[in-house]
């Protein structure tokens, strides 16, 4: 069997295209690495072989034929457990789900069927989507295939890590706070959150519907542009789904950045940066100035209210979500997650409203100040380094819901700003763990971000580089504490 | 005229009876406290009262207008 680990998404396509090899023999691949591999780091909640590789022959006969083929034919993919596919179990990493059956699959992944997907399975991920850092009581955490000790991000935890593993090609994600670009950070891949409706969300498990938003985790940003421009369809049975025209999202991509500029905030992002990342940020910039980009120093508005007016939002409508299952059966839920989902019972509804009311204001606010001077924003997407998985599940409960707050404090504003935000690998810290940037757009600039993302890795080949995955002995799989 | 024996507005879940430790409920009741004061200065020093009623439609064109051709 060949090793197609050195391959991304779009270089397996195109070798399928040029019958260099066939679906069924990269589709066995990926099934044999999910079972090894991606048990080993609890990437996968389910993996469906026969399914798998009755659909990777029948496009392959399709292909012998002559049919004309979709731009991921035959290309195996996986994804988030937010998302139904008909027929199969779907339990968003609870255990009040489990054994319920999809009746129909959700909108976004019916259009990368479209395209020619072979969907191997569905991805770990944290309970209710409930975690940044791929915490699960229930089904054990997701581990990091660079250090299966360090936390692999959440909550779409089983798409870093299957990724990241070379267990699939690309995968779509939630997120709500963090949950794409995450693990895309943790894990040394490429993740895009994209703007609020951009994506219809039907059918999805829902965490807090004015901030949830879908997007591809891939290898690369041509990757990611490929699976968008196949998902980003406007959606006429969702009332939400966003009918803004859906371009080539790849056909942009052109390694050109004369004339851009690039914002860097000069204040609340650089706050609590740890060395390493900073000169990571710092080299980034080099690399992009040298494409052609122009940095310019931007003013960003009150990140800190941004944050509490998103906390605020999504505790009240997790809690909202939540409220019968709760009442009806509580012991159904880990504590951490019941700890977060109670939290939203504490707001008055009043100030619910008014953070609602706000947001219009603060888009406004934001576009009008930050965005003014330039195309995209370039900040952290983990300001710190990647915890263990130790510090974010033990010890004092206090110390550790702090170090859970940390890690979304640069990325959850902008879930409340309904902005599109991409994170983009671009540095391994001297601890073997990956390090990358964000860029944040404009309202449906994820063009933009991922010409922006893509430039940068013709010229670097962090987004290239695979885990040691040789180099760990079996790790334990279920780590199962919870935070008191 | 009886006396109300519930708080005007009372939590709609009572933590206390759910299960939580005084040391969580401070915890909450702090992190709740911080949010709830943000959101309050945000809304006095920024929004009126077409903000409320436009709200959600309002952020959905702010979205469609702040699109650039790429």
């Amino acid at each position: 069997m060949s090793d197609f680990a050195a391959l991304d998404l779009v270089g397996i396509a195109e070798g399928i295209a040029r019958r260099k090899f066939s679906s069924r023999e990269v589709t066995q691949w990926s099934l044999q690495r999910a079972a090894t591999i991606g048990r080993r780091y609890n990437a996968f909640f389910r993996v469906d072989e026969e399914l798998a590789l009755a659909r990777a022959q029948k496009l392959d006969d399709r292909q012998a034929r002559g049919d004309s083929l979709g731009a991921l034919h035959g290309v195996p993919l996986a994804h988030k457990d937010i998302f139904p596919v008909a027929g199969r179990e779907m339990h968003a990493g609870t255990v009040i789900l489990k054994g319920n059956i999809a009746q129909r699959t959700a909108f976004a992944v019916a259009r990368l069927d479209d395209a020619g997907q072979v969907n191997i399975g569905s991805l770990h991920m944290s309970e209710f989507a409930l975690s940044p850092t791929g915490f699960n009581h229930h089904y054990g955490s997701g581990l990091n295939p660079w250090n299966p000790l360090h936390v692999c991000g959440g909550s779409s935890s089983g798409s870093g890590a299957a990724v990241a593993a070379r267990a699939v090609f690309g995968s779509l994600g939630g997120d709500t706070a963090g949950s794409i670009r995450m693990p895309a950070a943790m894990c040394g891949i490429t993740g895009l959150k994209t703007t609020y409706r951009r994506m219809s969300l039907q059918d999805c498990v829902p965490l807090s519907f004015s901030l949830d938003s879908l997007g591809p985790i891939a290898q690369s940003a041509r990757d990611c542009a490929r699976m968008l421009t196949h998902c980003a369809i406007y959606n006429p049975a969702d009332a939400l789904s966003s009918n803004s025209p859906v371009p080539n999202y790849e056909a942009l991509l052109d390694g050109k950045l004369q004339g851009l500029r690039i914002g860097v905030p000069d204040k609340y992002f650089a706050d609590d940066l740890d060395d390493e990342v900073a000169a990571c940020l710092q080299a980034s910039l080099d690399v992009l100035r040298r494409c052609g980009a122009r940095i310019v120093a931007v003013d960003v508005p009150d990140m800190d209210t941004i944050n509490s007016l998103a906390q605020l939002t999504m505790a009240v409508e997790a809690a909202t979500l939540h409220r019968k299952w709760i009442e009806a059966m509580p012991e159904q839920y880990s504590e951490q997650v019941r700890n977060r989902i109670d939290q939203g019972y504490t707001y008055a509804a009043v100030r619910y409203a008014e953070a609602l009311s706000l947001r219009s204001r603060i888009l406004q606010e934001f576009l009008t100040t930050s965005m003014l001077d330039c195309d995209v924003l370039h900040v952290p997407t983990l300001a710190m380094q990647t915890p263990t998985i130790d510090a974010t599940t033990r010890g004092n409960p206090d110390d550790v819901l702090k170090l859970i707050g940390r890690v979304t404090r640069t990325t959850r504003g902008f879930n409340y700003l309904g902005v599109p935000a991409a994170s983009v690998p671009a540095g391994i810290s001297k601890a073997g763990l990956p390090m990358s940037f964000q860029l944040v757009g404009r309202p449906f600039a994820e063009g933009m971000l991922l010409r922006i993302a893509d430039a940068f890795q013709r010229e670097t080949d962090w987004h290239r580089k695979q885990p040691p995955l040789d180099a760990h002995a079996s790790p334990q799989i279920g780590v199962t504490a919870e935070t008191e | 005229m009886s006396t109300p024996t519930r708080e005007p507005f009372p939590p709609l879940l009572d933590l206390r009876e759910a299960g939580w430790p005084a040391a969580r409920m401070a915890t909450a009741a702090t992190v709740a406290a911080v949010n709830n004061g943000a959101v309050e200065r945000a809304a006095h020093s920024r929004i009126g009262l077409t903000d409320h009623i436009y709200g959600f439609g309002h952020f959905c064109d702010i979205l469609a207008a702040g699109r650039r051709d790429e």
